[in-house]
């Protein structure tokens, strides 16, 4: 069964905040955790959960399913990532397009999914299987990614579209990632926004990201978001009813009331979007692909 | 091997080793991208450790503690799911790296067991009505479930505390003249620790395995040459694993 969609705004919640969020002083509509921080046995972690839980809507956020491995899904982690789930209600479950691991390794990272027939049907399966296991449909998550494979023949956006009709998943857009990788392999992040079909849009995240070494651009969260990451939101928001709406900061973590303004300016921009051709400027420079 | 198969062997490879393997398998103009995986990797990996073992790397030094975590993740890869587990069986690293200074790696025991007792399974609250029921000479005592002990060698402990508590003075490392036994376990939400010894320790062992107060009160009298003092020794401990919130609320409940 898919999520009922759940529009609001809302903040990721990271340690620096935890006792304003257990306060249930923070003026959002609802807050994101991610789900291996209370995928434990006790302590202070689900404490907390449980407190924000009482004040809050939650949705879980996963990085470690790993959909694109070539493997089974690691059935303690479902059964965990369950009975979290069964705790919380959240109003949804969520991982990302990628891998972390395989044969026992373990990167801790997002890697990039080979953009292949196979690969499609490996994540498809996984995905399946999860949502068998937690008795819920997922939100995937499109990741920012630094290489494409030489043996990729289906965009991004084609990929998780298909990944919707294969497993009735719904999608988590990352506005971000989406900018950051088009800047990284040289496509129009408005034509990626634009393949996306509305309805399976649950949920949205906003961030920032850095400059790394030879012109790439880094998904590090750890800056305010970027002037090109509004005018991309700003562009398209207008076509999504019933979303969720984040500004997801993981590091150099910030006052909360400086999150809050970034809140504020996402609630002002959806109030009044702007049309994708008058931002087109949100489009970088196309690299060399 | 699949295709799909293949590119993720190739990959593990290269943030492991910097196999060049994979290179063959990214598009040509992306192969810019592939460090920020190798970096990524070891970076995680080492801000786990370093987040974890935070006094073993103020005692070290952070060049040292950084080459024992590189060290670390060359030789053990991460095997699971969740990065928290990552810090399991770095005090056997520092123990190789260090086989002259024990209280390192004593360190490393010491905050890894913190690590696990603050997010370990809860126990049941010992509440006053608890306490008044128990049948101390029948009913089995229960320890808090992150109760953990492990003998020692060196006042590492001693060490941890100072550095804790940003103390300019910290003790030099000692060989402990007597031993003794680290207990560490959660009470409430806080990991805590101590120093137990010989008999405490047994005593605490004996509670594990499900043995009552009466129980143990005959054991010391049974090993003692002075009963009566076994006995005051017996109510000493108790006292104590009550004030340190060691005795879970299940006491009692599994029957005589």
């Amino acid at each position: 069964m898919q999520p009922s969609p759940f529009s609001g705004f809302g903040l990721g919640m990271r340690v620096p905040h935890y006792s304003a969020f257990v306060a249930g002083s923070v003026p959002v509509d609802f807050i994101e955790v991610i789900s291996e921080n209370f995928m434990v046995a006790g302590g202070r972690p689900l404490h907390v959960l449980d407190t924000v839980r009482s004040h809050y809507p939650v949705a879980l956020h996963g990085v470690s399913m790993s959909i694109g491995r070539t493997e089974r899904l690691d059935p303690e982690y479902l059964s965990r990532l369950k009975a979290l789930a069964a705790r919380v209600d959240p109003l949804w479950v969520s991982d990302h397009l990628c891998w972390t691991g395989v044969a026992g390794f373990n990167s801790h990272d997002l890697l990039p999914v080979p953009l292949t027939e196979e690969a499609l049907a490996r994540c498809a399966t996984n995905i399946l299987e999860a949502q068998d296991a937690l008795g819920r449909a997922m939100l995937i998550e499109n990741p920012s990614s630094y290489i494409t494979f030489a043996a990729d023949h289906i965009s991004e956006w084609d990929f998780l579209v298909e990944l919707t009709k294969r497993t009735g998943c719904c999608l988590l857009l990352d506005i971000n990632n989406i900018f950051v990788s088009s800047h990284n392999h040289g496509f129009d992040p408005n034509t990626y926004l634009n393949a996306i079909p509305t309805s399976r849009v649950r949920q949205i995240h906003l961030a920032g990201h850095s400059a790394g070494r030879d012109g790439l651009l880094i998904d590090t969260h750890d800056h305010p978001v970027p002037d090109p990451v509004w005018s991309l939101y700003a562009a398209h928001i207008g076509r999504f009813n019933d979303v969720a709406v984040m500004i997801e900061r993981d590091d150099d973590i910030p006052p909360l009331d400086e999150l809050l303004g970034e809140l504020d300016h996402a609630r002002a921009l959806a109030r009044c979007p702007t049309s994708v051709a008058a931002t087109a400027v949100a489009s970088t420079p196309a690299m060399a692909a | 091997m699949s295709a799909l198969a293949a590119v993720q062997q190739q990959f593990v490879g290269w943030l492991r080793d910097s196999d060049e393997g994979v290179a063959a398998a990214v598009s040509p103009q992306a192969q810019r991208g592939l460090p920020v995986y190798h970096y990524a990797y070891r970076a995680s990996l080492r801000a786990c450790l370093r987040e974890t073992f935070t006094q073993t790397q103020a005692w070290l030094g952070d060049d040292q503690f950084d080459a024992a975590a590189d060290a670390h993740i060359a030789a053990r890869p991460s095997t699971s799911w969740t990065l928290s587990s990552y810090g399991d069986g770095f005090a056997d690293t520092l123990a190789s790296l260090y086989p002259d200074d024990a209280e390192v790696p004593e360190l490393a025991v010491l905050e890894w067991a913190m690590r696990r007792a603050y997010d370990g399974p809860d126990g049941t609250p010992l509440s006053p009505e608890v306490l008044a029921q128990i049948d101390w000479d029948a009913d089995p005592l229960a320890v808090v479930p992150t109760f953990v002990q492990w003998p020692v060698r060196t006042n590492a402990d001693e060490i941890w505390q100072a550095l804790a508590a940003g103390e300019g003075d910290i003790p030099a490392p000692q060989w402990l003249a007597e031993p003794c036994v680290i207990g560490v376990w959660r009470q409430g939400f806080d990991p805590r620790f101590a120093r137990f010894d010989r008999e405490d320790s047994r005593a605490l062992m004996r509670l594990a395995a499900g043995a009552s107060f009466g129980t143990i009160c005959a054991e010391l009298a049974a090993q003692a040459d002075d009963a009566e003092a076994a006995v005051a020794q017996a109510a000493s401990m108790l006292q104590r694993w009550i004030a340190y919130g060691l005795l879970d609320g299940a006491t009692g409940s599994r029957g005589g």
